[in-house]
C-alpha cells in the first residue's frame, strides 16, 4: 500500500512517516501544497494523509484539485483546526475522513485501514477463501486454523492484491505500490516475494496471468 | 421641577413645553380678564352718564309720587336714579329707601349706603341735580361674569395644546426610541450596524459613529476569534508531535532507533516549551498595567552586546557571523527587561532564517535626535507583500526557507514591545546582505517619563 503524507510540520511529519513505514506502508512525504498537487497529478496512491494548513497552497485546494481530476483516492484529513465549519467543509469537498491533532497513532492507522478497505469495496474486515483467512488488522493469515508468518513486503503484496480480488496487477503496478521514492528496488524483488507467498499460502491463492501479472481469486460469497 | 433634572430628552421637552404653554396661557388669561373688567367698568360708567343725560330736559317741579311703585321686594334694582331741584328738594327717587347724597361733586364719585358701596354719577343742569348710582358689588359681579366668558375659550384650549405638544414631541423622537429599542434587544455579541434610515439630522451622526464603532469592535472581535483558532492550532501541533514522538519511542526496537526517538522527543518537548514561554511572554507584555512603571535610561548598544554574547554560540554552531556593526553610545527611555526580550527575539529570528555560513549585522546609530536599531541578515528576506503580516501572531513566512518549528510569536512580541516604547518598526531589504532588514526607530531620550501605551 502506498500512501502520500502531506504535512508541513517537520516533527510531526518525520514521526508519522516512521510509524507508517514501520506498519508496512510505502510512504512518500511532501511538505507543501504545491508539491502535493504536483505529486498527486503524476503518481497514484492508495490513500492521502492530508494536513490542511499548508504553505503555498491550502490543503483544501489540494483536495479540490484532486477531486476535480475525478481522482477517487481516499483522503484522510489531519489538522489541528477543529472548528466545525472546517470539518464540514473538508468532508463536503471530498475528504473521506477527518482526524484532529493531536491524535493517537492507533486511531490514525485504524482509520487508514478502514478507508483502504472501503475503497476496495469490502465492508467486512477479513478476507476468506478456500480455507484461508486473512485479517488485515492483526496481519494474521490462517490456513486451516494454522498461523502463517509473512515478511513485511510479502504482506504488502498480499494486501495490495486483496484490495481488489480478481483484478490482475502487473509487476510494475505492484512495485509502484510497494516502494516509496527513497526505496531501492531490485529488478526481481516482486517475483521473489510472490514466490515466497505462493509457497506459504499455496499456489492457488496467487494466480499468475502470464505476460500480464498476478491476482487473487474473489472471496467466496 | 426641583431635584434632579431628567436626562430624557423627551421628558425634558415635554416638561419645558408644558410649562411654557401653561405659563403663557395663564398670562394671556389674566390680561384678558383684567382688560375685560376695565372695559366693562367703562361701559357701565358710560351707561350711567347716558342715563343722567337722558333726564336733562328736566322733570316737572311737582315731581312724581314714588310710592306708586314702591315695592320693597324689588329694591334690588341695579341702578338708582334721583332728581332734585336746585334748592335740594327731591322730585324723583327710583328707590325710596336709598337717598343719594345731594352734596356729591359733579361727575363720577362714590358713596356708602345700606352696607354697600355705590358708584355715583351726578349731573347738574341749570335747575336740577340728576344723579344715577349703581351698586359696585353688582357691577363687579357682572363685569366678572363677562370677563370670565372672554377668558374661558383660552383655558379650554390648554389641554388641546398640551396634547398637540405631547404628540409632536413623541413623534419627533420616535426614531431615537426605535434605535434605542434595536440596541436594547441585542445579545452581547451582536455587532451588526443599526439602520440609519429615516433618522433626523440631529441623531444621524451619532448613530453613524455608533455604527463605525460597531465595525471596529467587530474587527477586534474577529481578530480575537482568529487568534484563539490560531492558538489552538499552534498549541496542538507541538503536542501532536510529542504524542507521535512518544509513540515512536515506544515502538523503537533497537538501541540506535531508541536513541533517535529520544532525541526527537526531547526536541518536541523543547519546542512545546518554547511555544508556551513565548505565549506567556506575549500575554505578559500585552497585559502590562495601564499606568506602567516610569521608564529608565537603557544603553541600547550595551544591551545588544550582551545579547549577541549570549547568542553567539548558537550562531557559531551554524557558522553564522553575527556582529555589532555600529554601536553609538546612546540611551533610550524604556524598560530594560522588555527591550532585552525585543532584541533577543529580533536576533533569534535573524539567526533562524539565515542559512548556515550567513551573516547577521546589528547596528545602533543616532539619526538626528532619534535612535535607530537595525538588524539585517543574509537570509532569503521577506517579499514586500508579506511584510505587513509578519508581525501578526502565528504568522510564518512562505519563503523557501521554511521553518515550521518556531512559535510564530517572536515578531508579534517585538511589535508589542516596540509599540509600548513608541518606537516605529520598518521592514526592508538589507542593501549590503540582501536579506531582511528590520529597523526600529526610538524617540529621542528625554527625562524619565511614563511609557506610552
Amino acid at each position: 500500500m502506498r500512501l502520500l503524507l502531506v504535512e508541513d510540520d517537520p516533527m510531526i511529519g518525520e514521526s508519522v512517516l516512521d510509524l507508517l513505514r514501520g506498519d508496512g506502508y510505502a510512504v512518500d512525504w511532501v511538505k507543501d501544497g504545491e508539491v502535493a498537487d504536483l505529486t498527486l497529478g503524476t503518481q497514484s496512491y492508495d490513500l492521502v494523509v492530508l494536513d490542511l494548513g499548508l504553505p503555498k497552497r491550502d490543503g483544501l485546494a489540494v483536495l479540490g484539485h484532486l477531486r476535480e481530476r475525478k481522482d477517487r483516492t481516499p483522503v484522510l484529513i489531519t489538522t489541528a483546526r477543529d472548528a466545525l465549519e472546517q470539518r464540514v467543509k473538508g468532508l463536503d469537498m471530498g475528504a473521506d475522513d477527518y482526524i484532529v491533532k493531536p491524535y493517537e497513532i492507533e486511531e490514525l492507522l485504524a482509520r487508514i485501514r478502514a478507508l483502504i478497505r472501503r475503497a476496495s469495496g469490502r465492508a467486512e474486515p477479513t478476507y476468506e477463501y478456500a480455507g484461508l483467512r486473512i485479517d488485515p488488522v492483526t496481519r494474521e493469515v490462517l490456513a486451516d486454523g494454522q498461523a502463517i508468518s509473512l515478511l513485511a513486503k510479502e504482506w504488502a503484496i498480499l494486501e495490495q492484491l486483496l484490495a481488489r480480488p480478481g483484478v490482475v496487477m502487473s509487476r510494475r503496478q505492484l512495485e509502484d505500490k510497494l516502494y516509496s521514492w527513497k526505496d531501492e528496488i531490485s529488478s526481481n524483488a516482486v517475483e521473489v516475494y510472490i514466490h515466497g507467498l505462493r509457497k506459504k499460502l499455496g499456489a492457488h491463492m496467487i494466480q499468475n496471468v502470464r505476460g500480464v501479472g498476478y491476482k487473487i481469486p474473489k472471496a467466496a460469497p | 421641577m426641583t431635584g434632579t433634572v431628567s436626562h430624557s430628552l423627551r421628558t425634558r421637552l415635554l416638561y419645558l413645553l408644558f410649562g411654557s404653554v401653561v405659563l403663557t396661557t395663564g398670562i394671556q388669561a389674566f390680561v384678558a380678564y383684567r382688560t375685560s373688567l376695565d372695559e366693562t367698568n367703562e361701559i357701565f360708567d358710560y351707561q350711567m352718564e347716558q342715563m343722567a343725560l337722558s333726564l336733562r330736559p328736566g322733570l316737572p317741579e311737582g315731581g312724581y309720587p314714588s310710592t306708586a311703585f314702591h315695592d320693597e321686594a324689588n329694591e334690588s334694582f341695579e341702578f338708582i336714579v334721583q332728581v332734585r331741584t336746585a334748592d335740594g328738594r327731591s322730585i324723583f327717587q327710583s328707590t325710596p329707601s336709598t337717598e343719594l347724597p345731594a352734596d356729591a361733586a359733579p361727575g363720577l364719585s362714590g358713596f356708602d349706603a345700606r352696607g354697600t358701596t355705590y358708584k355715583l354719577y351726578s349731573l347738574r343742569t341749570g335747575t336740577q341735580l340728576i344723579q344715577v348710582a349703581q351698586d359696585r358689588a353688582a357691577r363687579r359681579g357682572m363685569a366678572r361674569k363677562l370677563a370670565l366668558k372672554t377668558v374661558s375659550p383660552v383655558v379650554v384650549m390648554v389641554p388641546l395644546l398640551l396634547f398637540l405638544v405631547w404628540w409632536v414631541v413623541s413623534a419627533s423622537l420616535a426614531p431615537a426610541e426605535r434605535v434605542r429599542r434595536q440596541l436594547a434587544s441585542r445579545r452581547a455579541d451582536e455587532l451588526a450596524e443599526v439602520s440609519e434610515e429615516g433618522l433626523p439630522a440631529e441623531i444621524h451622526p451619532l448613530v453613524h459613529e455608533l455604527n463605525l464603532l460597531f465595525q471596529r469592535v467587530r474587527g477586534a472581535f474577529d481578530a480575537q476569534k482568529n487568534f484563539i483558532a490560531d492558538a489552538a492550532h499552534e498549541l496542538r501541533s507541538p503536542l501532536a508531535a510529542i504524542k507521535l514522538q512518544a509513540e515512536g519511542l515506544r515502538r523503537a526496537t533497537d538501541a540506535p532507533a531508541r536513541e533517535l526517538a529520544i532525541q526527537r522527543l526531547s526536541a518536541g518537548i523543547e519546542r512545546a516549551t518554547r511555544m508556551v514561554e513565548q505565549l506567556l511572554m506575549l500575554a505578559r507584555q500585552q497585559a502590562a498595567p495601564r499606568d506602567p512603571e516610569p521608564t529608565e535610561p537603557v544603553s541600547l548598544a550595551l544591551l545588544v552586546q550582551t545579547i549577541i554574547g549570549d547568542l553567539w554560540a548558537a550562531a557559531n554552531a551554524r557558522h553564522i557571523d553575527i556582529g555589532l556593526a555600529d554601536a553609538d553610545p546612546v540611551v533610550v527611555a524604556g524598560h530594560r527587561d522588555a527591550l532585552n526580550i525585543l532584541i533577543r527575539n529580533l536576533l533569534d529570528n535573524a539567526i533562524k532564517y539565515t542559512p548556515d555560513g550567513g551573516t547577521v549585522n546589528v547596528a545602533v546609530r543616532t539619526s538626528g535626535a532619534a535612535v535607530q536599531l537595525t538588524v539585517e541578515d543574509s537570509g532569503p528576506g521577506v517579499p514586500p507583500e508579506e511584510r505587513e503580516r509578519i508581525f501578526d501572531r502565528f504568522y510564518r513566512g512562505s519563503g523557501p526557507q521554511l521553518n515550521r518549528t518556531g512559535s510564530g510569536l517572536g515578531l508579534a512580541i517585538v511589535k508589542t514591545i516596540a509599540e509600548m516604547h513608541a518606537a516605529s518598526l520598518t521592514l526592508g531589504q538589507s542593501p549590503s546582505l540582501g536579506g531582511l532588514q528590520i529597523s526600529l526607530q526610538f524617540p529621542a531620550y528625554e527625562k524619565p517619563t511614563r511609557l506610552a501605551r
